[in-house]
Order: structure tokens, then sequence, then C-alpha cells
């Protein structure tokens, strides 16, 4: 069975787009619109890693992956992002346990090279 | 009276006294008929003496056949009395004689007026040069009135000693009304020590110069900028000042207007930033989805596809991906100039960076069969920059030679430690910049001309964003070329952090 992937983003071709890349390299897709419906599927199911986006309305991508670290800690969570972070912030944030931060708008093959790497090890 | 006396008297010595006399004399009678005159007369008159007595003193003196007016000997005649006046005769032909006269009465026993005593001098020549003095008081009067200024003259004791029109309309006095005043009337009542260090100033220095603020006669203040300075005497002592004040009312108002527009403008230049960031990424995110799903579909990972499909949608991609690129570029420029693009400056190896850019571009440099020799110094340093924008400016530089480089032609790409910089070069072998362009190619919006329809393209902003961004970095770009033979373009990276921006 493929690795299951949560992809969080209130653009629903964005999010969907995603979910098309992945599933074609057999990755097990599932998309939500918002972070509050995140929080819902994550408290109901387990995934292989959180796809978030981190301008959102209501809650933006930072509030999620705080509520995440409380009600799973160890969950792996990437941000995509139109933000660019310095390999020195993302070394930061790896620490504080997000394994990447995708910017946006990526390279089909960019994009599943680092899913690829951050779900296999 | 003693006998001797009376001989004294005779009309021949009263003659000779009359004589001796410098100014002309005539007696004319209330006919004004002249009935007696001196020497001093006809010598002025150089006319022979017999036409004199008994005609008219107009037309003696004058020429005239008729009176005239004013007539001073008209009025000792009407009223009894004597008068004194400086009298003008136009000679004609711009030419004129002036006469200081005066009039006596001569009365008879019973106390009548039979006859008048004319004397007169001719002060033409005083008089001329009078009129000269006044006319320059004149012109210089008119001088001060026109300066454009308010310029008050005052003795050295800070004394009005003249006003020129300017002063009088700025402060809303009469010429006349301030000479004499203190000029401490246009100050303030709390400004006195301005006042007084003002004229110290002026009197150690020789000028005094300030902003201050003056009230005109009806109370009102104004802002002015104000100049005492000093006006020597002839031995070097302080002989009185001169005021010059320039009324900043209209200035100020003006500053004030410009003040408001500008806070107006740049409230508006937020609205439109504001407005450019939020629809930036309206542009992006569904050119985006259009690249990455043409491309999965062109990748046959979404099912087989035909040929003829596949060369529709590979039109498509190539496409989408030019806009999502000259939208980027826009969105790139507008940032820079905005300030708000930001930078993550760190240790950066400028041959990784080379190394994506080719890979990324591999496929279209094989497809144009293109040589591509790259030469990269094992050994030179890390430069500080921000990996992302170095990408772009290298990306930017060799997509442009691509470009430019015909068919199965040669590329150059070169990177070597220069000092405290790496020196990086990108060298084509297409048509070349003509001279006098190598700077204009940074410019905004310019595009090289190669007399193909589509052979150029672009935006016109990738050389632009290419300097801005290694200017920001501390880096310097400039191209070196010749027509027909190709370009070189070369930028250097600092090795320390210091000069960057980020």
């Amino acid at each position: 069975m493929g690795k299951r992937v949560l992809v969080v983003d209130d653009e629903v071709s964005v999010a969907k787009t995603v979910k098309f890349i992945l599933d074609a390299e057999g990755f097990e897709t599932s998309v939500v619109f918002s972070g509050e419906d995140c929080l819902k599927r994550i408290n109901s199911e387990s995934f292989d890693l959180v796809l978030l986006d981190i301008m959102m309305p209501k809650m933006n991508g930072w509030q999620v992956f705080e509520e995440l670290q409380k009600i799973k800690p160890g969950q792996k969570v990437a941000f995509l992002t139109v933000i660019r972070y310095s390999e020195a912030v993302k070394e930061k944030l790896r620490k504080e346990g997000l394994v990447d931060s995708i910017t946006k708008p990526f390279e089909n093959e960019d994009l599943i090279n680092r899913v690829k790497a951050i779900t296999s090890v | 009276m003693k006998e001797g006396h009376a001989v004294l008297l005779s009309q021949e010595f009263l003659q000779r006294v009359l004589d001796g006399i410098e100014e002309s004399i005539v007696v004319i009678d209330r006919d004004y008929s002249i009935i007696c005159y001196n020497n001093t007369f006809t010598t002025w008159l150089k006319k022979p003496k017999k036409k004199i007595i008994g005609e008219c003193c107009y037309s003696v003196i004058h020429d005239q056949s008729v009176r005239c007016s004013p007539c001073i000997v008209r009025e000792t005649f009407r009223t009894g009395q004597s008068f004194e006046t400086l009298h003008s005769h136009d000679l004609g032909g711009g030419k004129k004689v002036y006469h200081e006269t005066s009039s006596y009465p001569l009365k008879d026993a019973n106390g009548e007026v039979k006859y008048a005593v004319y004397m007169f001098k001719d002060v033409t020549e005083r008089a001329l040069i009078e009129n000269k003095v006044r006319e320059l008081d004149k012109f210089k009067k008119r001088i001060l009135d026109n300066a454009g200024v308010a310029i008050n003259i005052l003795d050295k004791n800070g004394n009005i000693m003249n006003v020129n029109r300017g002063s009088a309309e700025l402060f809303g006095y009469v010429e006349d009304e301030v000479k004499g005043e203190p000029h401490e009337i246009f100050y303030r009542e709390g400004d006195r020590d301005l006042i007084s260090s003002a004229m110290k100033e002026a009197l150690e220095k020789g000028k005094f110069k300030r902003e201050v603020t003056l009230i005109k006669k009806n109370k009102s203040e104004f802002p002015a900028d104000l100049t005492l300075t000093i006006v020597e005497g002839d031995s070097g002592e302080p002989a009185a000042f001169i005021e010059i004040i320039t009324d900043l009312t209209q200035l100020k108002k003006a500053e004030e207007v410009i003040k408001n527009q500008l806070e107006k403008l740049k409230r508006l230049d937020t609205i439109k930033e504001d407005y450019f960031y939020s629809t930036s990424h309206e542009f992006k995110t569904p050119l985006t989805t259009i690249v990455s799903l043409t491309k999965m579909v062109l990748d046959g990972k979404l099912g087989e596809i035909n040929e003829r499909q596949r060369e529709a949608l590979n039109w498509v991609y190539c496409d989408s991906k030019r806009l999502r690129g000259s939208v980027q570029k826009i969105l790139d420029i507008a940032k820079i100039e905005s300030g708000k693009m930001v930078y993550n400056i760190e240790k950066v190896k400028v041959g990784e960076i080379l190394d994506e850019v080719l890979e990324t571009l591999k496929i279209i440099i094989s497809s144009k069969n293109l040589t591509v020799t790259k030469s990269v110094d094992g050994n030179i340093p890390e430069v500080m920059a921000d990996k992302d924008r170095l990408g772009v400016v290298i990306e930017n530089l060799v997509g442009n030679a691509i470009k430019f480089t015909p068919e199965g032609g040669r590329m150059g790409i070169l990177a070597s430690g220069e000092g405290d910089n790496v020196l990086v070069e990108i060298h084509d072998t297409g048509v070349g910049i003509p001279e006098g362009d190598a700077k204009k190619v940074f410019e905004k919006y310019y595009q090289v001309k190669t007399g193909g329809k589509t052979d150029s393209g672009g935006s016109g902003l990738g050389l632009v964003i290419c300097k801005r961004i290694v200017e920001d970095f501390g880096g310097r770009i400039w191209v070196e070329s010749k027509l027909g033979e190709g370009s070189k373009f070369k930028f250097t990276l600092p090795i320390k952090k210091g000069k960057t921006k980020s």
C-alpha cells in the first residue's frame, strides 16, 4: 500500500494538483481545504506526511502545526508555501519538528523527489 | 537828509546801483509794460536797449504774446504782496530755462500798487543738475520698488528711513507713514531679543539671516525670510541697515500642499503594493496548476495520449511556462523596486547553482544543438548570496545566451576567484549588442533588435532584475560585446558579508 499524504491548502486547484501528481507516483493522497478540517482528519486517521499551506484564512499553517504537535507528537509535517525560507531557517524548523518547506510554485519532479525522500525515512 | 545824499540819490546813481546787482531787474507797470531795467537784464537778454521800454514783459523776456501762467507779477498787483518762485519756461525742442524769480510791490503815496519790481536769475544749469538728481532718486526708488521683495532702509539706530513699495504693500502701510518709526513695528511684541541679536549679528558679521515671524499693520502675523545687512559709510563706520524681507506665506502653503500630496501618494502606493501582492498570488497559482497538470499529462502519468495530442499539449506547456516566467519577472521587479524583496543571504557554492541551472536547461540546450563549455575553478570560495535569487540571475543570463546563440553554436560558462570576489562569466556567440547599448541592456524594457519577429521577445526585465539582485548582493554586472561576434556577460559576487543587503 502507498504512503499516505494529507494535503492542506485553501486553494482547491493547488490541493487537487498535488494530489494528481502524488497519486500518479503511487501515494495515497487526501486533500482538505482548511486547517480545521486537517485537525479533524488527523484525529481519526493517520498519515505519513502532512503537506501544509501557511497562508490560509482562519487558522494559518503555523497554528495548525502547533495543534498537530499537541494532538500527534512526531507527526511529519512539511510546509508547502509561497514563502521562501533560507537554509538556516529551514534547519531551525527541522529542530522544531518540521521536516521540510517546499516553495510554491514547484516543479513536479522536485515535489515528487522531496515527498519521496521524507516518507521513505 | 545831508546835501551830498541828495546827489547820491539821483536817478543816474540809482541806475548804477541797479546795474551792480547780479540779478536781472525789471520794473513793470500795471499794463505789464517795462518802464525800467538794469544792465544784468540786457546782458542776459542780448538785445538792443531801445526795444525794451514800454514793451510787454512777457514778449521781451519770453518772446510770448500772452502773459505767463502763473505770473507772480499779476499776483503782486492783485494782492500787494511779494512773491518768489522757481519759474520754468519751455524754449521748445525739449529745452527749458529755469528762473529763480521774485516780485515786489512799489506803492505810491496812497498805498496803491503802481509798479512791480520783477527780479530773476537764470538757474537753468543748477536746476538741470537738480533734475538729474531727482530723476536718479526716482530711478533708485523704481529699482527698489520693483525688486520683488520688501526692502526697508534703516538708519544706524534701526529707525526707518525708507521702505519700498513691496514693503509697504506687504506690511499694509503707506510709505511715508512709517518713516522715522523704529523698525520694531514690523516685529512681534515678544521678539525684542531677536531684533537686538539681529542688529548685533549684522554689525559684527555684516549680515543676519533667519526665518522669522513678522506682523502687518493689521496685526496679522506671517512667516518671512529676513536678511539684515549693514551699509558702511565712507570711513567704514556703520551708516545704515538694509532689511530684506521675503514673504514665505505662499511657500509654506505650497509646502503644506506638497506634504499632503506626498502622503496621499504614499497611501496610494501602499494600496497599490498591497494589491500587487494579493493579485500576484492570483496570477501565480493558476499557472502553477496549468504547468503541473499539463506536464503530468505530457509525461503519460494520467494515461496514454497520441502524438497530435502530445504536440498540442507541449505548446500549452511551453507557453504557460513562459507566461509563468514573465509574471514572475514582473512581480520580482515590483518587489525589488518597492524594497520589499527579502534576501536570504548565506554561503553559496556558485558551481552548484551553475550545475542546477544547466540541468534545468539541458533539454533546450540539446534541442538547439549547442556546445556549452563550462570552466569552474574547483577552489573558488563560497559567496554570500541568496541561493534562489542567484539561481534566477544565472538562469536569466544562461537563458539569454541560449536564446541568442544560433543553432549548433558555442557557449561558455566560467567562474573564478578574483580577490575578494568571485567572477562569473557567461559567453554566447550570438548577434552581440550594438556599441553604446552595453549599458542600456540593463535598463528597463530594453530589447535587442535582431530583425526577426520573435527572435528575442521577452519582457525586457530579465537583465534589470539581474542587475538589481547582483548589486543587492554587493556585486557588479556588465557586458562586453562585439556586434556579430557575441556577448560576454560578467558579474562579481562578494566572498565576505558586509556590503550585502539582506
